[in-house]
Formats: C-alpha cells, sequence, structure tokens
C-alpha cells in the first residue's frame, strides 16, 4: 500500500470539511477521488501534501506517518502535486520553472552557490538535463522552454506544471483537476500520460470533475460528499451504486 | 552550451564591463568631491543588491537594512579601534556579525508574511538605531560619534586616501555582484523566486520556504554589514544618525527605482539617489521639488526600474539600426 488515510478530519471553525474519511490509494495504481464541489476533495490533497494539518486522523505513506511534516518534507520524501488553480511561478521562464520543480534532485546551499563552488554548476546542467525530460515527456514544444511560464495558453501551462511535479521523479503524484480547461484532445493526451505513468509505477491520486476520464483512467474510486465516504470500489462498482447515483452521477446525467 | 549558463554568463561579461567603467572613472577622476559622491553611491549599492535580492527576488520587503549596516559599521570600527584587530579582520566580522544576528532573529520574524514583516523590521530598525544613539560608551551615540584613528590597510599597505577608498570600495562592488549573481543563477535562486510567487506550490516542490527566508535575511544582512564597514573605514567619523530610519527607506528607493528583478538595477539606483542631489546642489530650494519630480517620473515612466529601462532602450536603438 502506497497511501493510508485513516480517519481523516479537518475542521474549519465551524465547518467540517473533512469528516473521518478512510481510504488507500494503493502502489502503482490510479485512484480516484470524486465528489461533487465542496467535498473536501482539495483539501485532502492539501493535508497529504502538507499544506494543511489534518484536525485529526493519520496519513501514512510508504509505512511512515505524514502527519506533523511540513510541505516540503513531504515533497522530499517523494511526493509532488499540481493544483487545480495552477500555482505556476512568476516571472520564470518554462524551463526555471520545471527545474524549480527538481529541487529535491539538488542539494547545494547558499554559500556553495555564491561561491558557484563546481558542484553547483555540475547539479546545475543536472536539474536542467531533469528539466529537459520532464518537459519532452509531456509534449512541451522545446520552442517555448524559454518563454516566461506564466504567458503560455492554459493547456499548455498544465503541461508545464505537471512537469514540474515529473521531474523530481516522485512515486505518488496528486493531481488536482488536472483536466479542467482542457480541450477533448488534451484531455485525451493528459490520459494516456497518467497511463504511461501508471505502467511506470507510478502512484497516482486524482481529484477530477472529468467523469470520462475518471471511469476509463481510475483502477479504483473513492466518492464522497460532505466530507464523508459515500463509497469506494472499481469504476463499475461505483457507477452501479444507488448511493452515488443519487448523491453524484444521478445529478450528472440529469444534468445532461 | 545550454540556454541558462549563457544567461549567466552574459552577467559575467557585464561585470566585467562594470569594472572597466570602474577603473576608467577611477583613473580619470581626481576631483575629491565626485569621487566621494561615487564612494557613498557604491557603498549604499552594496547594501541595495543584498535588499534587491531579499526584497526583489524573496519578495520580503524590509524596512530595517539601516540597522544591519550600523551593526557592521560599529562592528568593524569597535574592532579595530578598541581590540587593535586589522582593518581587514574587522571588515570581515563586520559583514559576519550582522549575517549571524539576520540568522538569529530572522526565523521568528520570518514566520510573519507580508506586511506584518515590514512592520517587524521597521520596529528593529528603530530599536538598534536607538540602540546606537543610546550607547555612548561604544558608539559615541549622537554626540560626540565615533572617532575611527585607524584607517583601513591591507598588511602594512595603507590604503587612506579618497582615491584608494574609491578603489577598496570597487572591488566592494564587484566581488558583491558576483556573489549576488550566482545566487541567483542557482536552485537557491530559483527557491527564492518561487516562494515569492507561490508559497504553496515552492514548499510542494521540497523548498523549506521559512530556511530559504532566513538565509536570505542573513545575506542581505552580510550585505548591509560589508557596506558599514566601507562607511565607517571612508568617514571614520560618523554617528548614529548615519544608520537611521532614513537609510532604510533610501536603501528601498535605490531598489525599486534600480530595478526589483536584477541585482544590476542597484548601481542603478544607487547612481541616481546618491549623485542626483549632489548634482542639484546649485538649485537649493528646488533642490528636493527636482529630486522628486525626477523620483515620481522613473516610477511613472520606467515601472520596471532604471535597469530595465536602459536594456530596453539599448535594445530598441539596437533593433532600430537592423531594420535600417
Amino acid at each position: 500500500m502506497s497511501l493510508s488515510v485513516q480517519g481523516l478530519t479537518k475542521r474549519f471553525d465551524g465547518l467540517t470539511a473533512v469528516d473521518g474519511l478512510s481510504f488507500e490509494a494503493p502502489k502503482g495504481k490510479v485512484t480516484a477521488l470524486i465528489g461533487p464541489n465542496g467535498a473536501g476533495k482539495t483539501t485532502i490533497l492539501s493535508m497529504i501534501s502538507g499544506l494543511m494539518a489534518p484536525s485529526h486522523g493519520s496519513i501514512v505513506y510508504e509505512g511512515g506517518a505524514l502527519t506533523g511534516l511540513s510541505g516540503h518534507q513531504i515533497a522530499q520524501r517523494g511526493i509532488a502535486r499540481t493544483y487545480q488553480n495552477l500555482q505556476m511561478f512568476e516571472d520564470m521562464s518554462v524551463l526555471e520553472a520545471v527545474m524549480t520543480g527538481a529541487h529535491v534532485l539538488g542539494r547545494s546551499g547558499p554559500i556553495s552557490a555564491m561561491l558557484r563552488l563546481p558542484v553547483v554548476r555540475r547539479e546545475e546542467h543536472v536539474l536542467e538535463a531533469a528539466a529537459r525530460t520532464a518537459l519532452q515527456r509531456v509534449h512541451v514544444p522545446q520552442s517555448l522552454y524559454l518563454r516566461e511560464a506564466v504567458s503560455l495558453p492554459y493547456g499548455l501551462q498544465r503541461r508545464v506544471e505537471i512537469a514540474r511535479a515529473l521531474v523530481a521523479a516522485p512515486r505518488l503524484l496528486l493531481l488536482d483537476e488536472p483536466a479542467a480547461g482542457l480541450n477533448p484532445t488534451e484531455t485525451e493526451e493528459l490520459t494516456h500520460l497518467i497511463a504511461g505513468l501508471r505502467s511506470e509505477g507510478l502512484t497516482v491520486l486524482l481529484v477530477e470533475h472529468d467523469m470520462e476520464m475518471v471511469m476509463n483512467l481510475s483502477d479504483s474510486v473513492v466518492v464522497m460528499n460532505f466530507g464523508k465516504l459515500i463509497c469506494a470500489g472499481t469504476p463499475s462498482e461505483v457507477q452501479s451504486n444507488p448511493l452515488v447515483i443519487e448523491a453524484y452521477l444521478g445529478e450528472e446525467e440529469a444534468d445532461a | 552550451m545550454s540556454e541558462l549558463s549563457k544567461a549567466y554568463r552574459h552577467n559575467l561579461r557585464g561585470l566585467a564591463a562594470a569594472s572597466i567603467i570602474l577603473a576608467l572613472i577611477g583613473a580619470s577622476t581626481s576631483n575629491s568631491f565626485y569621487l566621494t559622491t561615487i564612494i557613498f553611491a557604491l557603498i549604499e549599492a552594496i547594501s541595495a543588491i543584498g535588499l534587491t535580492l531579499l526584497f526583489g527576488f524573496a519578495g520580503l520587503a524590509s524596512l530595517g537594512q539601516a540597522a544591519f549596516v550600523g551593526l557592521g559599521a560599529y562592528t568593524a570600527a569597535l574592532l579595530v579601534e578598541r581590540c587593535a584587530f586589522p582593518p581587514i579582520a574587522g571588515m570581515a566580522l563586520a559583514i559576519l556579525v550582522p549575517t549571524a544576528v539576520g540568522w538569529i532573529i530572522g526565523r521568528p520574524l520570518l514566520r510573519l508574511s507580508g506586511l506584518y514583516l515590514t512592520m517587524a523590521s521597521l520596529a528593529l530598525g528603530v530599536v538598534l538605531s536607538l540602540v546606537f544613539s543610546q550607547a555612548i560608551s561604544l558608539t559615541g551615540g549622537l554626540d560626540p560619534g565615533f572617532m575611527l584613528n585607524h584607517a583601513f590597510s591591507l598588511g602594512h599597505w595603507t590604503l587612506d586616501s579618497t582615491k584608494d577608498m574609491y578603489w577598496v570600495c570597487s572591488v566592494c562592488v564587484v566581488l558583491t555582484l558576483y556573489l549576488a549573481i550566482n545566487l541567483i543563477h542557482s536552485r537557491f535562486g530559483r527557491g527564492l523566486r518561487a516562494l515569492q510567487s507561490s508559497e504553496a506550490a515552492a514548499e510542494g516542490s521540497g523548498i523549506a520556504t521559512v530556511r530559504f527566508k532566513t538565509a536570505i535575511f542573513a545575506i542581505a544582512a552580510g550585505m548591509a554589514g560589508l557596506s558599514g564597514a566601507l562607511y565607517a573605514f571612508f568617514m571614520r567619523s560618523f554617528n548614529a544618525t548615519a544608520f537611521d530610519f532614513s537609510l532604510s527607506i533610501e536603501l528601498l528607493i535605490i531598489v525599486m527605482v534600480g530595478s526589483l528583478r536584477s541585482v544590476w538595477g542597484a548601481l542603478f539606483g544607487a547612481a541616481v539617489v546618491t549623485i542626483l542631489p549632489a548634482a542639484l546642489e546649485n538649485f537649493s530650494d528646488y533642490k528636493l521639488f527636482i529630486y522628486g519630480v525626477v523620483m515620481v517620473l522613473i516610477m511613472m515612466f520606467l515601472p520596471d526600474g532604471l535597469f530595465h529601462g536602459a536594456v530596453q532602450g539599448v535594445s530598441r536603438l539596437l533593433a532600430g539600426k537592423d531594420a535600417k
């Protein structure tokens, strides 16, 4: 088991955003976390990635507890994520933004950097090579590497963001609505990319509203509403569960 | 060669050009009034380079840099005058002591964000400025101030003339720029820019944001300390008013007028802020008015700072030539 969440709870003053949620994300599988808006999905990703501290419950990753660790310590353990609202680094070229994502591959500190010791020079080459590989992986054209990242069209920024997460060679990837704002072709490419990553052994926890993508891609689906677990299972099990249809998919169908 | 090392080389060539310009100014200027004005610009530029890293790159606006300049000045002056340290050792400690102080007080201070950090740094500046003016047995306070009887020297080589101090300051500026350029073109430098833009995504990329902020705060304090030491050795007689709140403001203006995105801006900003008032001396009553108008015009028409304005101007000129 790669990631195991037990009794996870997050309270904001009066509001309970996540309420005693438990689920597991098996190694080398894509686990989708779905639910209507405001179900608490992003809050869960934020707790796993150390951006928020849980009020209760435990998050265990590869046998060690993540609760109490800060964001950068969690990143150093091989967990990378993308964000619903991109969080792209401003004033940076595409290449630099992805090299920043490769931070954990380097070791040099400010003093060796100021003196530009040989170790720093070597490290710069390693980080740049890693960034180029990651960008190729997500099919960002090389002609854009020196463009300012935030000036790119949304779909490309999404890819740069995924490259920024992949470049550090994580073992667990948290994706927060990666298909949001993408056109059907881009979504299909993204689906292929994630399936490819899974075949290389990467564990993926996917928060997504695009049901077609979720059902095609996921090995298991966790459905939640109002911070609570409704059900979990394979895509077909979840799709036939009356509770899910009532709470979530039913609405979807009615909309369509 | 990769594009990024090209950008780095570009900066090194700029540094070589700056060294040549400084050497030419030094070789051709004998008027001590001009030299003195330029020395003040160079000394302030060193603090401003540190503040550019802190404010421009990491997004941490400090209104307390004068405290570290003062700390550097008194550390160097006291060690040389009272403890018979060689001036170069005094200068080294004038860098190390503010760096250490910056590191220690930086950690609690930098847990604050945005305006709160700025207010806390302002408080730090005010408190230390009070200490400088009240600890008369150490600093001489406001009156009589500190008298440094020893000139700057390297071994037996005494560098006491204005021209000598010009060379010392020029070398220090070039070295500081070199360190800053190296720092920016590194994993650490990218980490600073990342945390300014999104602290969440920086943490998510494995960047220990609090440690990074503390480190750059300490580095900026060290650079401020170096400029303080140079000030002490150049002035030899100074009092605590030199390190009050107005210096912190002036450094912030230098950075904003020069550039928030490039350490080169510190040179441009320092030149304008120190040389302009000296050049306006003849306008007596209108001096402050003209100074203010120039500053407003710069901020209106070159919001990215003088450095980027200059770069754009030059590239437009070159593009115009190509078109013909």
